[in-house]
């Protein structure tokens, strides 16, 4: 084979390689179009529709089973809040100077075979002395009470003998 | 001291052509002779300007208090704390902010958490935590809010590391043991990541998966440091008359206080199975005022201050030098009365240094910081004892890491499964346990009120579940010359031998004959261990039988029966400082309130008092850790599922068969469940069998009367009144049972949270009042003694009433273990009836 010849047929390859390569890049579904048969376009015609493209189905998804959902036998009737400040102020008379109510969680809590719709709050109060307290509620979403009360805080003051006491009326034990 | 100017040399190395090191060279030789760079340690204010990375994350710290450091006699006020910081920088975290990080490892695995600990001022003040100097360390100026924040992280960083070594150690050593062992410590500690807390991301968000305790420096709290497992946060406050005082100048304090959020940790380690599955609740140990859970708590903090110092005396300079109230940790300190020694007659034992205070012994005060070091005490002697029994002195440190492992590897497993709520108690190998069987607090539903309320950690149960994992773990395992015998023996000189066995043979919460291998077959029969008795010698064990009400008497015509608080201030006072500790109330609106107290020291109709029984301990040893329940237990027989209406069973000789009692039906067995005695919201029905609330009512028919359910009378007495007249009303019938109205608590009820009073000790032959209350500085109740009832507007003056409470002692020989079944415990369903108390009757009329 002289050179001439080899040198063309080296080229012959390259160019089918490149347009195999190209044609690769650039190939696209062919849309999928709905076979019309072909009208011949006469002096008075009718324009040809124009072409339509059918949705794509969306490819066919596995479910995975899924929890029946509980239905709670309450409803959150959006005023648990204003109920909970309200029991909140009422226990904590005017020395309670503010209270923040943040949200945890929502959730469906299952008693005794009950459903109920219950917030999980952690409320913060403040007394006259700016001196805050943190501790967790459970509330119905329905009414707002307060159907659990946990994670109190732990004190360690200096003098424990100052802590809170009640008096001993002095009409007991006169003698 | 200098710093290496490395730039300098690696410089002229590395970059500097030869012609500008002409230039270069003579400039530095100028440059340093100023000397401007000093890191220095001791009494010199930092102000660093170079650092050439030795000092990344570092800073200078305080080690210990200015009482230790600087002697008895320095402070408390204006100390300079930076007069006594090390002349080392310490590391304090390798992170770019003031944070700290947790991490354990199973088995080869590591399970980390970034940012774990983050360390601020106060919760006033920013949110995010300072970050490090330009010069890379954190080093600031003495005395300064950001030294102080430095250095509550560098001691909490200290003592949360301490903390994962010994979990560490404790997982490890558990799960190392063969499959036919029963543990607590789950397995699944590397998926559910309790071995630390869950958080919110911040105060704004509504994330609650994020896993870091914040610690305040300089808080807003006078005279007072404190715990918050809510936030979770750590708060030291300060002084508002003497200047420059911080709790957080004391490192003892600083351990205290983590160590009761280790506690929290320890107690929930079980209350999560993988990242996702939460207990919606968390347990805690201690309630409001005086109980023994709460005592114990303290104990175990001031032992976790001796853990990291290995002193034997806590707060020295935080609660010493304000208020002389530091505490001694073990009989050798010299802070102690004479006559106390680490002698077995010497020790500090129960229940007779209950109300100890060193500082001032002459005067006996009922606090939970003062009955906690019993149980300091306690493990301060396991641990000496462990050192030596266990021939761990030799080690370099005197074998203090190691017999600390122990005893913490112990209080792990103690407390995982007491603060168990998914009341479990053991898994099925590395998953949890399903199905109906619970071997802990009683089931999954009511585990929170049978920790909290009907059998809470007391002294008796917390000794009897930690020694049974000291002979698990340490006499089984790791030393067995510390023998069952040495175990009970230190036990009892401590007077904390209250058991008669150590109810390790698994059974069930709800059935005697269903136990361990019942659920898991592979499990082999655990065998009852029975304490030897030769071994009790100072733990002193009272039947129930000899504690009542008292009563008024010849020899003692000042003795009361019961006393009522029924002043509308102290009242109101009571119920803020019960918001103001975290303690929600829920009082009824409208039908009663403390606007209707007119202190006569009577029950009247629309009040809501505060009511003390006065008990009387008729035997001729102390009573100790008494707990007055008034929460709804088993006592009755439902007679009508349509009104719920009962008889009351006969348990006593008090309300007889003659009075309307039942001694047969279902009086004959215990409910095994916690039902109250509520309408089923579908059936519209109430139960054939429940529990019911505490108080009954006479009802007078004719010639006779007879003792019924409130919702009885308020039919039959001619009341015409409604539901929405009655206590507790709700117009919706759906809720949790524990608010759901219940019309059989119409005219009084014990308030939930309020239903269960606790009494630090009753001496022989006396009432509650006369042991603790009448010679005290202060002769007042405490919260944790008192019963908070409602009394409805609309009860008829002379009503009468008679409210079933129900009685038991820590010391008591059989209100815990049955006498008919080898002295084994009761299951936790008995508590829900009258084997394992005394019950009080507790009459009154209702006052005009």
């Amino acid at each position: 084979m002289t050179k001439r010849i080899r040198n063309a047929i080296i080229l012959i390859a390259l160019a089918i390689v490149a347009l195999a390569l190209l044609s690769l890049y650039f190939r696209k579904s062919p849309p999928e179009v709905e076979k019309k048969p072909v009208v011949p376009v006469s002096p008075v015609e009718k324009p040809l529709p124009p072409k339509t493209t059918p949705p794509k189905t969306p490819p066919t998804v596995k479910k995975k089973p899924v929890k029946p959902k509980v239905k709670p036998v309450n409803k959150d009737t959006g005023s648990w809040e204003d109920n909970l400040r309200e029991s909140l102020k009422r226990q904590g008379g005017p020395g309670l100077q503010n209270i923040r109510i943040n949200k945890v969680d929502s959730f469906i809590w299952e008693q005794d075979g009950l459903p109920l719709q219950v917030e999980s709050l952690i409320v913060t109060t403040q007394n006259l002395k700016n001196e805050e307290t943190t501790f967790r509620v459970l509330v119905d979403s329905e009414t707002g009470k307060i159907l659990k009360n946990w994670d109190q805080p732990v004190f360690d003051p200096v003098n424990p003998r100052d802590g809170f006491r009640l008096k001993l009326d002095p009409r007991y034990h006169q003698d | 001291m200098k710093v290496v100017r490395q730039w300098m040399t690696n410089l002229f190395e590395k970059r500097v052509s030869y012609g500008k090191s002409l230039f270069i060279l003579p400039l530095l030789g100028a440059l340093s002779s100023c000397n401007p760079t000093e890191l220095v340690g001791k009494g010199v204010k930092g102000n660093v300007i170079t650092n050439d990375g030795s000092f990344d994350g570092k800073a200078f710290v305080y080690e210990a208090s200015p009482y230790i450091l600087a002697g008895p006699k320095y402070g408390p006020n204006n100390v300079d704390m930076g007069s006594i910081t090390t002349r080392d920088a310490k590391l304090i975290t390798t992170n770019t902010r003031l944070t700290g990080n947790c991490g354990m490892m199973f088995f080869g695995f590591s399970v980390s958490i970034s940012d774990c600990i983050i360390s601020l001022e106060k919760a006033s003040s920013s949110t995010q935590p300072l970050t490090r100097n330009a010069d890379r360390t954190f080093i600031f100026p003495a005395n300064s809010s950001e030294f102080y924040q430095t250095n509550a992280l560098y001691h909490i960083n200290k003592g949360t590391t301490t903390f994962f070594e010994k979990l560490n150690f404790a997982y490890d050593l558990i799960q190392s043991q063969p499959y036919t062992v029963p543990k607590s410590i789950p397995s699944y500690l590397m998926n559910s990541k309790l071995f630390w807390f869950k958080a919110m991301s911040s105060i704004d968000k509504k994330l609650f998966n994020f896993d870091y305790l914040t610690s305040y420096a300089l808080c807003d709290l006078e005279n007072n440091a404190s715990f918050s497992p809510a936030g979770p946060t750590l708060c030291f406050g300060g002084s508002p008359t003497i200047s420059n005082f911080y709790f957080v100048q004391d490192p003892s304090i600083i351990y205290h206080e983590l160590a009761h959020a280790l506690v929290s940790v320890m107690l929930n380690i079980r209350n999560g199975t993988n990242a996702s599955t939460y207990h919606p609740l968390r347990s805690g140990m201690g309630s409001l005022g005086y109980d023994e859970a709460g005592s114990i708590n303290e104990g175990i903090a001031d032992y976790y201050s001796y853990v990291m110092t290995k002193r034997e005396h806590v707060g020295e300079y935080a609660l010493g030098k304000v208020a002389n109230q530091s505490r001694p940790l073990s009989e050798a300190d010299p802070a102690h009365i004479s006559g106390i020694s680490e002698t077995s007659e010497g020790r500090l034992s129960y229940p007779q240094f209950l109300l100890y205070d060193p500082n001032y012994p002459d005067s006996p005060i009922e606090d939970v910081h003062y009955s906690g070091q019993i149980m300091t005490h306690y493990l301060v002697a396991l641990t000496k004892t462990l050192k030596t029994t266990c021939g761990l002195t030799s080690e370099a440190d005197g074998g203090h890491s190691k017999a600390t492992s122990y005893v913490m590897m112990v209080m792990a497993e103690s407390l995982s499964e007491m603060g168990d709520l998914n009341a479990r108690g053991i898994d099925n190998f590395s998953s949890p346990l399903t199905g109906s069987y619970y071997f802990t607090n009683l089931d999954d539903v009511n585990s929170y009120q049978w920790t909290q309320t009907v059998n809470p950690i007391n002294y008796r149960r917390f000794s009897q579940v930690f020694a049974k994992n000291i002979y698990k773990f340490i006499s089984g395992n790791l030393c067995p010359s510390f023998d069952k015998n040495i175990s009970e023996k230190l036990l009892d000189d401590y007077g904390l031998l209250l058991y008669k066995t150590y109810n390790n043979n698994g059974t069930s919460t709800k059935s005697a004959s269903i136990d361990y291998k019942s659920a898991l077959a592979y499990l082999p029969t655990q065998a009852l261990t029975a304490v030897s008795e030769n071994n009790r010698r100072k733990s002193v064990l009272v039947s129930k039988q000899l504690i009542e009400l008292a009563q008024k008497t010849t020899a003692n015509p000042s003795r009361v029966g019961f006393y009522i608080i029924d002043n509308s201030t102290d009242m109101a006072s009571l119920l803020q400082q019960l918001l103001y500790k975290g303690f929600t109330v829920p009082l009824t609106k409208d039908t009663a309130g403390t606007e209707y107290n007119n202190n006569n020291i009577k029950v009247s109709p629309g009040e809501v008092v505060a009511v003390i029984p006065n008990l009387l301990n008729n035997s001729n040893s102390v009573m100790a850790g008494v707990q007055l329940l008034a929460n709804d237990w088993d006592h009755v027989d439902v007679t009508d599922t349509n009104t719920g209406n009962f008889k009351p069973c006969v348990i006593d000789t008090v309300t007889t068969q003659d009075q309307g009692g039942e001694p047969g039906n279902t009086c004959t067995t215990t409910e095994t469940d916690y039902k109250r005695l509520i309408k089923d919201p579908v059936t519209q029905k109430f139960p054939a069998a429940g529990v019911a609330p505490v108080c009954m009512v006479q009802l007078e028919e004719g010639d006779s009367a007879r003792w019924v359910s409130q919702n009885e009378f308020r039919k039959k007495q001619g009341l015409a009144l409604q539901d929405k007249d009655c206590l507790g009303y709700s117009a919706t019938p759906n809720s949790d049972q524990d608010v759901t109205f219940n019309p059989h608590e119409c005219l009084v009820r014990f308030l939930p949270g309020l239903n269960s009073a606790n009494y630090s000790k009753i001496d022989p032959q006396k009432t509650y009042y006369e042991s603790v209350v009448k010679d005290s500085e202060v002769s007042s109740f405490n919260p944790g003694n008192i019963l908070v009832m409602e009394v409805n507007k609309w009860i008829p003056p002379g009503t009468k009433f008679r409210c079933r409470l129900r009685a038991r002692f820590s010391n008591c020989s059989d209100c815990f273990n049955d006498t008919t079944n080898n002295n084994d415990d009761y299951i936790d369903a008995a508590y829900n009836g009258a084997k394992p108390f005394k019950v009080i009757n507790f009459d009154f009329d209702v006052n005009d």
